[in-house]
C-alpha cells in the first residue's frame, strides 16, 4: 500500500526517494506556526483605495520573507514609504479587495519569550508606568496590540509579538508563545517512494491495515504483545508493566477503567481490544462522547475497539491475525468518524500477518443457511455461531414484529434472533 | 381511474408506490423498498429503482389473480413505465441537496439564507457569516474541507452592507471549493444579497455558476425567501440531479421534476394545513436527523437538527440532552451504565433492532429527548425576524428589537404528524401517541396523525401534477389517526376529571382522569367518537376558562389522551424519585365493557 504524509504548511522534507523507513522516521517537518497569521492592511495604512495594492506589492504569495524585508512601496513627493514585514515568515495570501496581506509567522524556538519595558516604551518613571499597562496575566494579546497608554502625553506600548501575557511584575510585561514545531513521521514500515518538495513524501509499505469499530486517539506504533490467550478472556490491571511502555496492548474482550488507567501511567502506546463501558471512556476522558462529532478527545494513548462498547469477546479472526505478528511492530491510528464519510480506527500489520479473509465492517454478502454469524446486539452481543434456519415474521420480547434466524450457538443453545442483529464471520 | 407511480430515492432505501385514485376512492395497491444504489460499485440510482420496480410488480401481479380485485391494476414493468398516469419522484440520495450558506450576520442575513435553504429542502453543511467568531483562514479552511452541492450567498439589505460582502464573496473565490459529484463542472452559487454588488460578482465569480436573484432581505424587517427557493429547486434539478449518478436518466422518465425530499413532505403538510385550515407540526426522525415542519397561520418553517437522530446521533442527544434527562424517564432497574452502552452501540451499528423490552424502552426515550431538542431548536431557527420593530408599535424595547421572539408556541399547534422508524414502527400505537405527546408537550386539543408508510415525500410530488388526487391519497392511505390529546391551558390541577365519549354507533361512556397522570382512553380505531368534558373549576380545555368542551369526530388507534401532568411537566430534584414517578404517570385504561364506564 501507498500512503502520503504531509504537513500542513510547507517546510523542509528530510528523506530522499529509496530511504528505507520505519514508523517513527521523520519525513517532513516546518516551524511555520499554526495559529492565525497576521493580517497587514497595507492600502489603508498609506491612505489609498485597496485596489491599488497591485501597484505597491514588493513580494507575491507563497514568498518567505525576513524581519524587516519591504512588502510594498509607495512613491510620493519624491520620497519611497516602504512597509515591512513584522516578522519572519511566509506570505500566506494577499486580498486586493481589502489591501491586506496575510503573512504567517515562523517560530523560533529560542525567540519565544519577550519582556516589554512598559517605563521606556512610556517614557515614564518606572514607578509609575505599572497603572498605565492594560493587560493581565493570562490575556492573549497581537503583535502589535496596545499593551499600556499614557493618555496625557499620548504615549503607548506595543507587543512585540503575539502571545499569551504570563506575568505583569510592575512595569515589566512578559509575553510568551508556545513554539511549535510541526512534524510528520513516516508511520509505516516502508520506503519512500516520492518526494513532494516543501510537503513530505509518498511511502509504500508492505503492511496491511485492518478496521476496527470504534477508537480514539491518533496515531502510534509499538511493539504488539497480547495480554490475553483467547478472544473473550479480559486482561487485568495489574497485567501492564513499565517494560511495556511504547507498546501496543492486546487486552481482550473488555479494557476496564483500571486497565486504562494503567496503560496510562506506564505510557502505553495504543490498546486493542473488543470493547470498553462507554461510561468509563467518560470518566476518564472528562467530557461526554458523541464520536462522529468530535475526535480531539483522546485518553492519552491510541485505543481500537474491533466490537463496541461493553465486556464483548473479540472477533475471532481479528483476534487470529493480531496473534500472528506478536512481538513484531504494529502502527495504529484511532481516528473514528461515524458520519459523513465514514472513517473507521485501523491497525496496520507487518507483511505474514494472517489477514481475516474478509472484513466485517465492508461485508455485504447476504447470509445463507449454515454460514457462521455473530450476534451483534444484547442480551447475546458477541455469541457466535451457524444459522440454522430462516424463520418468517417473529415478533420479539421488544413487541417488534420482523423476519429472524434461528442460531445454534457454539454453547448449544437455539436462539431466535432478528436478522438485522447479526453479522457473517469471516471464517465459515 | 388514475395510476401513479410514486418514489422517493431515500440516501439508504428506494421507496416505491403504487397508487390509484378512483371515485371509489384512493388507495396504495403496492408498496415496496430496495436498496438505494447512487454508491459504488452500482452507482445508478436506477439500479434501486428498479428493484423497488420489480417488487411493486409482483404484489401488482398477485392482485391481478385474485377474481375479486375488481378494477384491474395496469401492470407496471420496470421498463414501461408509460403504464401509468405518472411517475413522479423525490430524492435525497447521497446526503440530499448539500448547501453551504454564507450571509453577513449570522442573526439577520444568515439565517435568512439559512431558512430559504431549509424550505427548498437542503441539508446545510454549515452557515458562515462575519460574526461567526471563526478567523479568516478559518472560514477558508472550512469552505475547502466541505464539497456541497450548491452555495448561497446573501448579505446586505438593498443599499446597505457592500464591501463588508464583497470580502466574504472574496474568501470563497480565494477557497475555491469543489462539488460533490463532478469536479468537471462549475459549482453553481446562488447571490441573494444587495444588488449592489451584482457588477462585482459578474467580474469576479467566474470559477462559478453564478445565479443572481432578488435580495432575500431586501429590508431589515422584510424577508422574501421565494424566489431563492425556486432557483435552489432549479439548480438542484439542473446540477445536482443530472450530475448524480443515474438521474440523468431518471429526468428524462419523470413526470414532472424531481424535488428534494424534504419540499415534497412541506407540500404535503400544506396540502393538510390548506384542507384542514389548522396549525400543523409535522416530525420525521431518522438515524442520524430530525426534520421538523410547521405550518402556524399559514407561515410554512422547516428546520434539521442534523446531530439528532435515533442511531448515528444517537449520544449526541445523550450529550446534548445530558444523561439525567434520559434516565428520568427510565426504571431504576435500566443502570447509566446499561443506557450508555446501549446508545453508543446503536451508534456504531444502526440497523440493529431491540430485542429486549428495555432496549425498546431505551430507543423510544431516546426519541423523546431527540424531540424534544429538536423542537427547541426548530424555535430558535424560525424566530421572528432581528433589527426591526412592527411600524407605528412604541411598546417595543431594545430586548424586542435584537431579541429572540418565537413565532409561535407548544398551544397553537393543532395537528401533531409522527414519521420515522422509532415512531412509525413502533409495536404499538400508544407508544408512539406517547412519545409525541412526552417530546412536544402540547397544550389544549391536539390531534395526533402517524405516517405509517413515509409516503409524506410521494404525495408532496404527485401534488405538482394531481393535487386533488394527493390529498384524497393523504387523507385516505397516507395518514393513520392515533387519537387526541387534552391538556389543560391553565389551573391547578388538583381535582380529576371526567370524560364521556360517544361513538357514532353504540352507548357513551364516562371516564375520570386523575391529577399528575397521562390517561389513555381506549378507542375502538373503526369508530369516531363525541368527546364531552364537563365545566371544571379552574379549568380551561380549549373552549375557555371554566367552560366544558366537546369534540366531535375523534379517533384514533392509541385513543383519547388526557393529560393533568401540568406544563412543564412535574419533575423534581430528585433523580431517583423522577424514574419511579415518571414510570407511574401513564394510566391506560380499559376498554368500557357493556354500560357505564369506570
Amino acid at each position: 500500500m501507498r500512503l502520503k504524509r504531509v504537513i500542513p504548511f510547507p517546510g523542509q522534507v528530510l528523506v530522499r526517494v529509496g530511504q528505507e523507513v520505519d514508523p517513527h522516521t521523520l519525513i517532513a517537518e516546518t516551524t511555520l506556526q499554526p495559529e492565525e497569521p497576521i493580517m497587514i492592511a497595507v492600502t489603508e495604512a498609506y491612505g489609498i483605495p485597496p485596489t491599488s495594492l497591485g501597484d505597491l506589492l514588493q513580494i507575491k504569495e507563497g514568498d518567505m520573507v525576513e524581519v524587516g524585508q519591504p512588502l510594498a512601496a509607495l512613491l510620493a513627493d519624491g520620497n519611497v514609504y516602504e512597509m515591512r514585514s513584522p516578522g519572519k515568515g511566509r506570505i500566506e495570501q494577499v486580498s486586493y479587495l481589502l489591501g491586506t496581506i496575510s503573512l504567517r509567522l515562523e517560530g523560533d524556538p529560542n525567540d519565544n519569550v519577550r519582556v516589554v519595558d512598559a517605563a521606556e516604551q512610556l517614557g515614564e518613571p518606572a514607578i509609575l508606568a505599572s497603572q498605565f499597562i492594560q493587560v493581565r496575566t493570562g490575556d492573549f494579546v497581537r503583535l502589535g496590540q496596545i499593551i499600556a497608554t499614557e493618555p496625557e502625553r499620548e504615549a503607548v506600548a506595543f507587543a512585540p509579538m503575539q502571545g499569551v501575557v504570563t506575568s505583569v511584575n510592575g512595569h515589566l510585561v512578559t509575553i510568551e508563545r508556545p513554539f511549535v514545531r510541526t512534524q510528520v513521521k513516516a508511520f509505516l514500515t516502508g520506503r519512500v517512494v516520492e518526494v513532494t518538495p516543501e510537503w513530505g513524501a509518498e511511502i509504500e509499505s508492505e503492511m496491511e491495515p485492518l478496521s476496527g469499530l470504534y477508537g480514539l486517539g491518533g496515531e502510534s506504533s509499538g511493539e504488539l504483545r497480547l495480554l490475553v490467550s483467547a478472544p473473550q478472556e479480559v486482561a487485568a490491571a495489574t497485567a501492564v508493566s513499565a517494560q511495556d511502555s511504547g507498546k501496543v496492548l492486546v487486552a481482550g474482550a473488555l479494557a476496564s477503567a483500571d486497565f486504562l488507567r494503567a496503560c496510562k501511567k506506564h505510557n502505553i502506546a495504543g490498546v486493542i481490544a473488543g470493547g470498553v463501558h462507554s461510561m468509563d471512556l467518560v470518566q476518564l476522558t472528562g467530557a461526554e462522547i458523541a464520536p462522529g462529532m468530535e475526535t480531539e478527545l483522546t485518553l492519552g494513548l491510541t485505543l481500537l475497539l474491533t466490537e463496541g462498547m461493553g465486556e464483548i469477546p473479540m472477533e475471532q479472526s481479528f483476534f487470529a491475525a493480531l496473534q500472528s505478528v506478536a512481538g513484531k511492530v504494529v502502527s495504529m491510528n484511532g481516528h473514528t468518524q461515524i458520519r459523513a464519510g465514514v472513517v473507521r480506527p485501523v491497525v496496520y500489520l507487518p507483511a505474514g500477518a494472517h489477514m481475516p479473509p474478509t472484513s466485517t465492517a465492508s461485508d455485504n454478502t447476504p447470509i445463507e443457511l449454515g454460514n457462521r454469524v455473530r450476534i451483534i446486539r444484547e442480551p447475546w452481543f458477541g455469541v457466535t455461531g451457524i444459522v440454522g434456519a430462516f424463520t418468517g415474521p417473529t415478533v420479539l420480547p421488544s413487541g417488534i414484529t420482523t423476519l429472524t434466524y434461528q442460531v445454534a450457538t457454539d454453547s448449544g443453545e437455539i436462539l431466535e434472533v432478528a436478522r438485522n442483529n447479526v453479522e457473517r464471520q469471516g471464517l465459515v | 381511474m388514475k395510476r401513479y407511480l410514486l418514489v422517493d430515492v431515500g440516501s439508504t432505501t428506494t421507496k416505491a408506490i403504487y397508487a390509484t385514485i378512483s371515485e371509489e376512492g384512493a388507495k396504495f395497491l403496492a408498496l415496496a423498498d430496495a436498496p438505494t444504489t447512487v454508491e459504488a460499485p452500482a452507482e445508478d440510482v436506477q439500479i434501486g429503482l428498479e428493484h423497488a420496480l420489480s417488487r411493486i410488480q409482483v404484489q401488482l401481479d398477485a392482485l391481478n389473480q385474485q377474481p375479486s380485485s375488481g378494477d384491474q391494476p395496469a401492470l407496471v414493468l420496470p421498463h414501461n413505465i408509460n403504464a401509468v398516469d405518472g411517475f413522479l419522484l423525490t430524492s435525497s440520495a447521497g446526503g440530499g441537496l448539500q448547501m453551504l450558506v454564507i450571509g453577513l450576520v449570522r442573526g439577520m442575513t444568515g439565517e435568512s439564507a439559512e431558512r430559504a435553504a431549509l424550505g427548498a429542502g437542503g441539508v446545510i453543511l454549515d452557515v458562515l457569516a462575519q460574526d461567526d467568531q471563526r478567523l479568516p483562514f478559518e472560514r477558508v479552511r472550512r469552505i475547502r474541507e466541505l464539497h456541497p452541492d450548491m452555495i448561497l450567498l446573501a448579505g446586505g439589505v438593498e443599499g446597505g452592507a457592500v464591501l463588508d460582502v464583497a470580502s466574504l464573496a472574496e474568501l470563497l473565490f480565494h477557497a475555491n471549493p469543489e462539488s460533490r459529484f463532478s469536479k468537471l463542472h462549475k459549482l453553481p452559487l446562488i447571490y441573494a444579497g444587495n444588488s449592489d454588488l451584482h457588477p462585482y460578482l459578474e467580474q469576479h465569480a467566474m470559477g462559478f455558476d453564478l445565479q443572481l436573484v432578488p435580495n432575500l432581505r431586501p429590508t431589515l424587517d422584510r424577508e422574501e425567501l421565494g424566489p431563492t427557493r425556486r432557483v435552489i429547486q432549479e439548480q438542484f434539478m439542473e446540477h445536482v440531479m443530472a450530475h448524480a449518478p443515474g438521474y440523468g436518466a431518471l429526468r428524462e422518465r419523470a413526470s414532472a421534476a424531481i424535488l428534494p425530499t424534504p419540499q415534497a413532505v412541506t407540500r404535503s403538510v400544506h396540502l393538510l394545513s390548506e384542507y384542514r385550515h389548522a396549525n400543523i407540526l409535522a416530525v420525521d426522525i431518522g438515524g442520524a436527523t430530525t426534520d421538523i415542519f410547521s405550518i402556524v397561520n399559514q407561515d410554512m418553517q422547516r428546520s434539521v437538527s442534523a446531530n439528532l437522530g435515533m442511531s448515528y446521533s444517537a449520544t449526541n442527544v445523550l450529550k446534548e440532552a445530558g444523561v439525567a434527562q434520559l434516565l428520568r424517564w427510565l426504571p431504576p432497574r435500566i443502570s447509566e451504565r446499561e443506557l450508555r452502552d446501549w446508545l453508543h452501540n446503536k451508534m456504531l451499528r444502526p440497523t440493529t433492532l431491540p430485542h429486549s423490552e428495555d432496549a425498546l424502552l431505551v430507543e423510544q426515550v431516546l426519541a423523546r429527548e431527540a424531540l424534544r431538542l429538536g423542537l427547541a431548536q426548530h424555535f430558535r431557527l424560525t424566530l421572528q425576524l432581528k433589527g426591526n420593530k412592527p411600524e407605528g408599535d412604541w411598546r417595543y424595547s431594545s430586548d424586542d428589537f435584537f431579541g429572540d421572539r418565537q413565532r409561535f408556541s407548544h398551544r397553537d399547534i393543532d395537528i401533531i404528524i409522527g414519521s420515522g422508524g422509532v415512531i412509525s414502527h413502533a409495536p404499538q400505537a400508544t407508544q408512539a401517541a406517547e412519545i409525541l405527546i412526552d417530546a412536544f408537550l402540547p397544550v389544549g386539543w391536539t390531534e395526533l396523525l402517524l405516517d405509517r408508510h413515509f409516503s409524506l415525500p410521494h404525495i408532496g410530488t404527485l401534488a405538482q401534477v394531481d393535487p386533488e388526487g394527493a390529498l384524497a391519497l393523504l387523507l385516505q392511505e397516507s395518514l393513520t389517526p392515533l387519537g387526541g390529546l387534552l391538556v389543560p391551558k391553565g389551573g391547578l390541577f388538583t381535582g380529576s376529571q371526567k370524560v364521556t365519549i360517544e361513538p357514532d354507533e353504540g352507548e357513551a361512556h364516562t371516564y375520570v382522569a386523575h391529577p399528575k397522570t397521562l390517561t389513555c382512553i381506549p378507542l375502538d380505531p373503526k369508530r369516531k367518537y363525541r368527546v364531552t368534558i364537563p365545566a371544571a373549576w379552574n379549568m380551561d380545555f380549549g373552549a375557555g376558562l371554566w367552560r366544558g368542551f366537546v369534540k366531535e369526530g375523534v379517533q384514533g388507534s392509541a385513543g383519547l389522551y388526557i393529560d393533568l401532568r401540568g406544563r412543564p411537566l412535574p419533575w423534581g430534584k430528585d433523580q431517583q424519585q423522577n424514574r419511579i414517578n415518571s414510570s407511574s404517570w401513564r394510566v391506560h385504561l380499559a376498554p368500557a365493557a357493556g354500560k357505564g364506564g369506570n
